[in-house]
């Protein structure tokens, strides 16, 4: 913690060489998270962050680091949110409250996803989006390069039967939709 | 399909790609945003001294319980509960002068106000996590004399409250408490967030 720290006339300095490296990969990472309204906000606050725990700051790990710094404001934001919105409703506010998904680019994809745990999906996400490593993605979650390991890899295998699933009940209603078809 | 093609698979439905043209900090905004951002001063927030000097120790037979239930009509989409239990560890052994640097070891630490109130459970609604855990509710089982260890006579429905635990035991000693704005502002200040 830097609450107490002195004063010091290269803080400036490194924060702008921080931020200027976090910038721009925060922001994608927030847009991939939230609805477009938040974005600035949350960036703002994540920067804010990074300014004030300029200190705490891992210089082998500052992305996922920073990543993780995001996660916790994207956090507090769907909670504020989602509460708000009950308000329109809870399609709406699940809506506005989940990650950004192109459903269009790859339906299959997101329809296996979609079955996975919220936790497996974000790991995922992690892994394949920002392309972090397993030891950079437990900076972000918090936890053991390990468990991070384990659990990638377990989310991993169950995507990958979750896609052989939709890709065998995809194939069986196409047989279904031409078999009526050719009986009409 | 191999680890290379999943990723890949993955990648290509990324909605912002790592090539995607975002705000440059070299652009006006992010001068002044950067410029905003370092004008904000780190200072040590004024706590209500009267605080630490409430109790003797902390609870030693608190438990803790977050769980992410359907209480409210929280969303699906919401992580897995974080559980954590107490067995009369004590977070703190005896009370010590309320700081900032040491509110910032503590974990979880959140605010949330009470939603429902038992002789021994409390049920907080969390609004804002500091550090520790993302649930939306958060199940604090308590013993009597409990509440002057947190500063306050007792609990009551809609009152917001600022939690750090340690070990899944709830700290007192000025480390929880009523949310004022200076305190939540230690908090800001201890956690960043």
């Amino acid at each position: 913690m830097n609450a107490h720290a002195p004063y010091d006339p290269t803080r400036r300095d490194r924060f702008e060489s921080l931020a200027s490296d976090m910038y721009e990969p925060i922001q994608r990472y927030v847009r991939r998270r939230v609805d477009p309204d938040a974005v600035d906000d949350i960036v703002s606050e994540v920067m804010l962050t990074l300014w004030r725990r300029l200190d705490d700051v891992p210089p082998n790990a500052r992305l996922p680091w920073a990543y993780g710094v995001a996660r916790r404001h994207i956090g507090n934001h769907r909670r504020a949110s989602a509460r708000h919105l009950r308000l329109v409703g809870r399609a709406e506010a699940e809506r506005r409250t989940q990650p950004v998904f192109d459903h269009t680019l790859d339906p299959e994809l997101h329809s296996a996803l979609e079955s996975l745990s919220v936790a497996d999906q974000e790991l995922l996400r992690l892994w394949a989006w920002e392309q972090l490593e397993p030891a950079e993605i437990a900076v972000v979650l918090g936890l053991t390069a390990n468990a991070t390991a384990i659990r990638l890899h377990r989310a991993k295998k169950k995507l990958g039967e979750n896609l052989e699933v939709v890709r065998k009940n995809e194939a069986s209603s196409g047989h279904s939709h031409r078999d009526k078809e050719e009986r009409s | 399909m191999n680890d290379d093609d999943l990723r890949n698979r993955l990648a290509a439905s990324n909605p912002i790609p790592p090539t995607e043209t975002v705000d440059p900090i070299t652009s006006d905004r992010a001068r002044e945003l950067m410029e905003d951002i370092m004008s904000t001063e780190k200072t040590q927030p004024r706590i209500d001294q009267r605080r630490t000097r409430l109790v003797g120790a902390v609870a030693a037979t608190l438990a803790v319980v977050i769980g992410a239930a359907a209480l409210f009509g929280s969303l699906g989409s919401e992580p897995a509960p974080l559980v954590l239990t107490a067995n009369g560890d004590d977070a703190i052994a005896t009370c010590l002068q309320f700081d900032v640097d040491l509110l910032a070891d503590m974990s979880p630490a959140f605010a949330g106000t009470v939603a429902e109130l038992t002789d021994s459970i409390v049920t907080l609604e969390v609004d804002r996590w500091f550090t520790g855990g993302d649930a939306e509710i958060v199940e604090i089982r308590y013993t009597p004399g409990f509440e002057a260890l947190i500063g306050t006579p007792s609990f009551e429905v809609g009152q917001r409250y600022l939690i750090t635990a340690a070990n899944g035991v709830v700290n007192g000693c000025g480390y929880s408490g009523p949310a004022t704005p200076e305190y939540e502002a230690a908090f800001e200040a201890a956690f960043g967030a």
